[in-house]
This record gives C-alpha cells, sequence and structure tokens, in this order.
C-alpha cells in the first residue's frame, strides 16, 4: 500500500533555495516613528471598510478608526496619534490603489485609555472574551492571507490541536524565523490563548527542519508547557500552506477548512498579536516586515507601524548599484503581487518586501524566460499540492470549457505558483489557472 | 530606481527547462551513435563502421533539414535557433538508430522524412503530436520496405550473417533451452549489443545506465520504463517456468528486442504519454502486455514498437479516464476499478499468451518428430563401414553415417583381448552448432567406451536426436561386423 501511494503519490512540494541564511542571525530594525502613516481602508484585496474618522480629527494611537460589519468584522487602529491629514488613494499590497486614511504622526504617541489600562489575566477570560478582544483588536492571519482570526475561534467544535505555522516556505523571507527568536515568549503565550480559546488539547509550533539552533531554542522552551511541542517539516514550497502542513504533520486531508479535522492554522506573527491583545488590550498596530532579495543592498527585518510606506525601509536597505530595473513584490517571490512602484503601504498583510531584478544595468535580464510550447511533461501534474493537473485546466481554460473545469476542479487551486515554478517550458501555469477559475466564473 | 512592471506570480522560476531535458536526451542519443558506430566497426569492420556513422548523419541531417523546410513554408519561424529549438534530430537519431545497418540510405531518409512530417509536423509540431515521430517513421519502413531493412551489410564479406535474438527465439516457438536460445548469442553478447540487431537497440548496458542518469536528472519518470520492462519481466517469468526455462529466459526477452530502448526512450516520450502519474502506469502496463502478446502470439518478433504506437493512440483515453484531481490518503473507487482491470488483463493476457506459446511448441515438436523418424528411417539405410584396420589393441572401424546434416564418419575402435568399446571418435562433421555439435564435443562420446561389445547401452540426446541416434547406429554396425567375424 505504501509503494502504491509512492506510486501516485500527491505532491509535497519542492525544494526552492531560501537565501535566507543571512537574515537569521540579524536583530531587528526597528522604524517606528514614520512622518505619515496610511491605513488602507481595506481588509482583503476586495471589501473595503468605512471610515470613522474625517479630516482634521485628531486621534490617539490605538484608537478605532476604520470598520467593517457586514459578514466578517474586521477593524483598523491608528498606528501613531495625530490629526488625519486626508484621505489618499495610495498603492496596496493588491496592487490596486485603496482609499487610505491619512495620519501625520505628532511623535506623542498618546495612547488610548484601554491601553493605559492594567493588564488582565487571560485565564480568567472566557473563550468569547478572548474571541472578542481579538476580534476587535483587528487581528488577521499575518502570514500574507489577510483574514480575519477571529473566525477561526467563533463557536470551536471538537478541535483537538492548534498549528502555529511557522514554516515560511517562500524563498527571502525571514519573518516568522526574527518573530520565533525575538518574541518568543509571546508566541507561547499567544498559542497557549489559542489554546484556551478554541478549548483544545495541545498546540504544535511548525518549522522547517534544518534549523537545528531554532529548534533546540524553541524545544527547551516548550518544556515549560505541557501541551505545547515543536515539529519540523520538510524545507519544501508549499509546505507552509496549512493543507500540506496537516498532510505533513497529521496525515490527514481536509475538503475545506482545518477545523473539519479538529485543527487550527495560525501564523506565529498572528500569535504575538493575539497575546498583546488578550493580555494588553493591544490592537493591531505593528508588524515585522523582511526586505530581502538580489536587488537589495543591505537585507534586514524591520518592525514597523501599520500604514509605513515601503520606500521608507527601501531608502535604508538601499538598492545594489549595478541594478537598473528592480522587480518589487509585496510579500514573497512566489505569491506575492509584483507592485509597479515602491511608495506602497505595509499593510497588515505585507509580510515581506522582496526586491528581484529584473534589470541590470548591462541590461542583463535574470527573470526573463524564454518560452517553449508545452511538451506535457506533466510536471505540473506530478508537483501540483493540491492534487490538480494544471496542463489539463490550462487547456481547458483555452478552450473554454467550463464542465472540463468542474471536472478537474480547478477552483481548489490556491495559486501557490508551484506549477509556473517547476515548469520546463516556462509557461506561466498559475496564469491559466486563474484564467480557468475566471471562465468556471462566467468571465470570459 | 526603475520599477518592473505589474507581472503575475509567482516571479521565480526553476533551473529545471524543457532545453535541458531535450538536451540530455541528445546527449544519449549521440553517445549511443558513437558506440553504435563503434560495435558495428568492431563486429564487421571498417566499412561496417563508416556505413553505420553515414546512415546516423543522413537521418540526422534528413531530419533537421526536412523540420527547418517545414518551418519556413509555414513561414511563422524560420531561424535556424528555431528549429534546433524544436529538437527534429532527436527523432532523427532515434530512426537511425531503430534500423539495422543494412538499411538503404534512401530508405533512411525516407524513414525520417515520413517521423517528422507525419509524425510531427502534420500535427502542429513540437507538442502537439499524438505519436512518438520516429516510431512512425520506423514503422513505415518496416511496412513499406520491411524486406530491405537487413542486419547484414552486402559487399562486406564478413559481416555477421544470424537471426536477431528475437526471430531466432520465433523459429523455436519462443521455447527452447538454454543452450539452444542464449548459447546462440552468448550472456555477455547479449548484454553489450554484439549482435545482429538494429543500430542503437542492442546496447542494453549503456542503456540502462542512461535510464538511471536521466531518472535521477527527472528528465523522464521512472515509472514507464520501470513498470514497462516489469511486466514484459513478469510475463515473460511465468512462460519460463511454466516451461522449465530459468530466469534468463525473462532477461532475454527484456535485453533484446529493442525493448530497454523503447522503454527507456520511446516510451517515455513527454508529448505522447498519459499526464497523470496513474495514467502512466496504466500506459507502461499496456505497452508492456501488448509487447509479450505480439512477440509471442502474433508472428511479429519487435513488438515494442508496435506496442507504444497503439498506447500513444491510446493515451487520450487514458488521459480522459484519469482526468480531475487527486486527494491525499483517498484511493478512488474509479481508481481500484482501473487498477483492477489492469492486474486483470495481465493475468488474463499471461495465461493466453502461455497456452498460445505451449500449443506452438508442441505443434511444432509434433512435426519435428515426423520428421525425425522419417530422417531416421532413411539413416538406417545409410550406415556402412568403409573400412577396417588393426589398431595397438584391437579393430578400428571407420564407419559412414548420416547426420542431420549430412554424412560424417565415425571410427569406432574395438579392443578384441577384452571385447568392449574403446573409443568412439568423429574428426568431421557439419552438424549443427547448438545440436548435434554439442553433442560430438559432449561427454556423450565418452559413454561408450569401456562397454561390453555384446550389451551396449547409450541413451539419445533429446534435442538432437538425429546426430546421437547416428552415431549409436554406427556403433552398432561396428560391433555387429565384430561378433560377425
Amino acid at each position: 500500500m505504501r509503494f502504491l501511494a509512492e506510486l501516485f503519490k500527491i505532491g509535497y512540494g519542492v525544494h526552492i533555495p531560501g537565501e535566507k541564511k543571512h537574515l537569521y542571525d540579524q536583530a531587528l530594525t526597528r522604524y517606528l516613528e514614520p512622518t505619515h502613516v496610511y491605513i488602507p481602508l481595506t481588509n482583503h484585496v476586495k471589501h473595503s471598510l468605512r471610515s470613522l474618522v474625517k479630516v482634521g480629527d485628531y486621534v490617539k494611537m490605538g484608537q478605532k478608526i476604520g470598520e467593517r460589519a457586514d459578514n466578517v468584522y474586521a477593524a483598523l487602529h491608528a498606528s501613531v496619534s495625530g490629526n488625519v491629514v486626508g484621505i489618499e488613494k495610495c498603492l496596496h499590497r493588491s496592487g490596486n490603489y485603496v482609499d487610505c486614511i491619512v495620519i501625520e504622526n505628532d511623535n506623542k504617541y498618546i495612547q488610548t485609555e484601554e491601553l493605559t489600562k492594567a493588564c488582565c489575566l487571560e485565564a480568567t477570560l472566557s473563550s468569547e472574551e478572548i474571541v472578542d478582544k481579538i476580534r476587535e483588536g483587528g487581528i488577521v492571519g499575518l502570514g500574507g492571507s489577510g483574514f480575519s482570526t477571529y473566525v477561526k475561534y467563533v463557536s470551536p467544535t471538537d478541535i483537538d490541536t492548534i498549528v502555529l505555522n511557522g514554516v515560511e516556505c517562500e524563498p527571502f523571507i525571514a519573518t516568522d524565523h526574527n518573530i520565533l527568536l525575538n518574541r518568543t515568549e509571546l508566541v507561547f503565550e499567544g498559542l497557549k490563548i489559542m489554546i484556551h480559546a478554541a478549548k483544545a488539547k495541545r498546540g504544535v509550533i511548525a518549522i522547517k527542519e534544518h534549523k537545528e539552533h531554532l529548534y533546540d531554542y524553541l524545544t527547551e522552551f516548550a518544556a515549560n508547557y505541557d501541551n505545547i511541542s515543536v515539529v519540523q517539516v520538510p524545507d519544501a514550497y508549499p509546505m507552509g500552506w496549512e493543507k500540506v502542513l496537516i498532510r505533513q504533520i497529521f496525515k490527514k486531508e481536509y475538503d475545506r477548512l482545518p477545523a473539519d479535522v479538529g485543527i487550527v492554522v495560525n501564523n506565529v506573527a498572528t500569535a504575538v498579536e493575539v497575546a498583546s491583545a488578550v493580555r494588553g488590550d493591544l490592537p493591531l498596530i505593528y508588524r515585522t516586515v523582511t526586505v530581502n532579495g538580489p536587488a537589495v543592498n543591505n537585507p534586514q527585518i524591520f518592525r514597523v507601524r501599520i500604514g509605513t510606506k515601503a520606500s521608507e525601509l527601501l531608502a535604508i536597505t538601499g538598492y545594489k548599484d549595478n541594478v537598473d530595473t528592480v522587480r518589487l513584490i509585496a510579500g514573497g517571490p512566489m505569491m506575492g503581487t509584483v507592485m509597479e512602484s515602491d511608495d506602497f503601504i505595509i499593510s497588515k498583510g505585507v509580510n515581506a518586501i522582496t526586491c528581484l531584478i529584473e534589470e541590470t544595468k548591462k541590461g542583463e535580464k535574470p527573470q526573463e524566460h524564454l518560452e517553449l510550447p508545452c511538451v506535457r511533461c506533466a510536471s505540473c501534474v506530478d508537483n501540483c499540492p493540491a492534487g490538480l493537473q494544471p496542463v489539463n485546466i490550462m487547456i481547458a481554460a483555452k478552450l473554454g470549457e467550463k464542465d472540463t473545469l468542474e471536472q478537474l476542479e480547478a477552483r481548489a487551486c490556491i495559486e501557490c505558483g508551484l506549477c509556473s515554478y517547476v515548469c520546463p517550458s516556462k509557461i506561466p501555469v498559475t496564469q491559466w489557472m486563474r484564467e480557468g477559475k475566471k471562465v468556471m466564473n462566467g468571465g470570459k | 530606481m526603475k520599477f518592473a512592471k505589474s507581472q503575475n506570480a509567482p516571479s521565480l522560476r526553476s533551473p529545471l527547462s524543457t532545453q535541458r531535458m531535450m538536451n540530455d536526451i541528445v546527449i544519449c542519443m549521440v553517445i549511443l551513435s558513437v558506440i553504435a558506430v563503434a560495435t558495428q566497426w568492431y563486429l564487421s569492420g571498417t566499412a561496417a563502421g563508416l556505413q553505420a556513422l553515414i546512415l546516423i548523419a543522413i537521418a540526422a541531417t534528413t531530419a533537421m533539414l526536412t523540420e527547418w523546410g517545414l518551418l519556413i513554408l509555414k513561414g511563422e519561424r524560420c531561424s535556424l535557433v528555431e528549429m534546433i529549438r524544436s529538437y527534429p534530430v532527436i527523432s532523427g537519431l532515434m530512426v537511425a538508430l531503430l534500423l539495422p545497418i543494412g538499411t538503404p540510405l534512401w530508405v533512411v531518409i525516407i524513414g525520417t522524412m515520413v517521423a517528422i512530417i507525419a509524425g510531427k509536423f502534420a500535427y502542429g509540431g513540437l507538442g502537439k503530436n499524438i505519436f512518438n515521430p520516429a516510431l512512425v517513421g520506423r514503422v513505415f519502413v518496416t511496412v513499406a520496405f520491411g524486406g530491405l531493412l537487413t542486419t547484414t551489410l552486402t559487399g562486406v564479406s564478413d559481416s555477421v550473417s544470424m537471426a536477431t535474438p528475437l526471430t531466432h527465439l520465433a523459429s523455436l516457438q519462443n521455447i527452447g533451452t538454454q543452450s539452444q536460445i542464449i548459447d546462440v548469442y552468448g550472456m555477455s553478447n547479449l548484454w553489450l549489443g554484439l549482435y545482429p540487431t538494429a543500430l542503437g537497440e542492442g546496447m542494453s548496458v549503456v542503456i540502462i545506465l542512461m535510464a538511471i542518469y536521466l531518472i535521477i536528472r527527472k528528465t523522464i519518470d521512472w515509472r514507464i520504463p520501470v513498470v514497462m520492462i516489469g511486466t514484459v519481466f513478469v510475463m515473460t517469468y511465468f512462460l519460463g517456468i511454466e516451461n522449465n526455462m530459468g530466469l534468463w529466459y525473462p532477461t532475454y526477452h527484456v535485453i533484446t528486442g529493442g525493448l530497454l530502448f523503447g522503454a527507456v526512450f520511446m516510451a517515455t516520450d513527454l508529448v505522447t504519454t498519459p499526464v497523470s502519474r496513474s495514467g502512466r502506469i496504466i500506459f507502461a502496463v499496456g505497452a508492456g502486455v501488448l509487447t509479450v502478446t505480439i512477440r509471442i502470439v502474433g508472428g511479429m518478433p519487435e513488438g515494442v514498437a508496435w506496442s507504444i504506437l497503439a498506447m500513444n493512440a491510446l493515451t487520450p483515453v487514458i488521459d480522459h479516464f484519469t482526468l480531475g484531481r487527486i486527494r491525499f490518503n483517498v484511493i478512488s473507487t474509479r481508481m481500484v476499478a482501473v487498477m483492477a482491470t489492469i492486474g486483470l488483463l495481465v493475468v488474463t493476457m499471461t495465461f493466453y499468451v502461455g497456452a498460445t506459446a505451449k500449443t506452438a511448441k508442441a505443434d511444432a515438436q509434433a512435426k519435428e518428430l515426423k520428421r525425425q523418424q522419417m530422417l531416421l528411417k532413411k539413416a538406417e539405410r545409410q550406415v556402412q563401414i568403409l573400412s577396417e584396420r588393426p589398431s595397438a589393441t584391437g579393430i578400428v572401424y571407420e564407419v559412414q553415417t548420416k547426420g542431420f546434416t549430412g554424412d560424417f564418419i565415425v571410427y569406432v575402435e574395438i579392443d578384441t583381448q577384452t571385447n568392449t568399446v574403446n573409443n568412439v571418435e568423429v574428426l568431421e562433421h557439419k552438424e549443427s552448432m547448438g545440436y548435434g555439435q554439442d553433442v560430438i564435443e559432449s561427454d556423450f562420446m565418452q559413454a561408450f567406451d569401456g562397454q561390453a561389445v555384446d550389451s551396449i547401452q547409450v541413451d539419445t540426446v533429446s534435442g538432437a536426436t538425429i546426430t546421437s541416434e547416428a552415431i549409436i547406429k554406427a556403433v552398432d554396425k561396428a560391433v555387429n561386423a565384430f561378433e560377425g567375424e
């Protein structure tokens, strides 16, 4: 049976060189005093939020300034204190220009009353109260999804394990690594709170293998908690996708949500913010961002206020001298969106800024690939972590065959980008997956 | 700083490229070509080596020129680089390596052109063809000019004149002893490709090494060669056991007839095989079953080319049945049904092939027995004493007897003191290799020594009844003559 499984095995991912070892021991650079912050009035890519302030208002740090109150709640908070000086359209990580509340930093960092109050102990809180705090804190998945965290903890049923995802499978990103190393206690406390909120039995922190130092350190730390353990997973992409992660650790498969098999997955950075929100009523106003890539002169990991402009960080790191054109990506190189300017906002979901060399001053184009005809090599089929057949989806998308696309379950694609990555003919297969979904939605 | 215009994720690409995969295959084909030339040189001399070189060069050139001409006609791309990127050289070299040394050069040109035009371009070029182009070319020339594809080179006196291994096997109705089948060629020669076959098909050891290299480089999927060869091995293994043949029998099937070449280089052709893993396994099993069936049930010794082409034709069907999403830990009922059908197919075909082979062998043996009996009767009349002369210890009779391929002379020495046979010897004969010759060179000749003239008891050797009978008859004749004195 094992042999049969090997014969038909579904992809667990592919090793992609990480290019981030140099960041593992790097100290965090604090960049916390921007002159202005730009809080985008959007949660996900599509949904816009309602502004609770108007131009001319004075806001305190941590004050709720925007919310969305339809089916999924989301909240925005001021990350500095100062006057609201306008609502401007700014470049967002989605690649679109969205309305942002612009706050002029008065450098006083006057906190809201809740923030100045003494901290409470989460042990005395009920599960509902914790979920409420996570919700009001505007906490979203910080691994890149930007999905509201509280949703996973509303009326949890039969949750057995909380998995903290510190895998960070995209190349160039070391945000989670840095958080695990420097904010270890908050990570464990956050996990403890999550276990409590979900009435789960245990927590697991997942990191990549071959990080002996980090593993030993975390294992030692976990000894203080009786129900938290650390596991290592293979260095492959997309190991950080919760479906692959659960398949790897628990040998379980689910269709819709991890909760179907009694598991909740959150990013390690999210755990830190959960701990801050629950223990100190601190809403999500900071985040950690990796700035890395071959075009970056001095790669660093930053702690910034939400709403800081990326250009300010890139001014600190600088670009390499020989670079003429940069491919600037909000996020990692596999799933991140290419930005047309460095003047974009670091919103809650921006975990990294990746700078690849598009063209050097000598005219070399390392990102340029010659596209050849598809030879049906099926590399995309062999490696798809969702078990799909991208080559067939591509053909069906080109032909506009809705029924075939249904049969191929094209919607199950998460656009991890692996099919494009492995394609030896350098065909943008992932783009065809998106086209396929459009065809299915009748958008052709 | 300038920024790249919006591009779609992902921004990274793996180093593995189609060019690299194709180059790997080209490298393998070139190495095989060099070895093929060297082998012909070694087997049949300079002229044969040169002929092989010319044949391969012509096929490669024809393929490239044809592709280029077609691209120019098509009008879209016509640069030399574009032509090379379409990799016609692979098809050209494969056609050459699939042809025997005696193929006329004009047939090579036609075969290669058919491969490129009908096998590849008619469907729209690289990536769109249904059948493996090289096989289309090879099969076309087999059908059209089959008689011209000889493994001997006319005009070269010392070229090897021998049947190809599978033709030889077919002449034995696929069943025989190790000495009848293997020893005709020699096991090491079979592994090294030193026997008459297509130019590039024989070098089993080299092809296996190349397969390992290509699998490690992820250029080919290991499933296809392993499963296809495995299927042939398993089916012929059971056929072998059924007829008291050892492991050498399935091995012979695997290393001859171009199975390794086909399974490693042609059945793994990316374009013409299914995209799903389960589909590729179905493909490989099907090709294996068909190969064995064509070889043993159908009269055709070379089943590999046809079976791969047949499975190429079935690829869209296999793709259709394996369409959809696979899920970890879930084996779908459809998959179970497909695997069960395949298993049943293999088992049924193994039995069917086995039964067919057995019947054919029994028929042939019955016929052979009849023929031998007739020959035996004829032979009895033809045993006569030519001379007798005294020796140191007795008398030597010179007896002429009738063997399988003609008359030969047996010297029988009888000890007059002890009335026993002293020595039986054959000095010159034309008996066939693997049969009569083995008898004459074996212990059989010593079996007479020391036996009393009035009670000689020696059994005939099965598989070489005529020769052994002829010798026994000669001894009887001599003994009768001695006792009559």
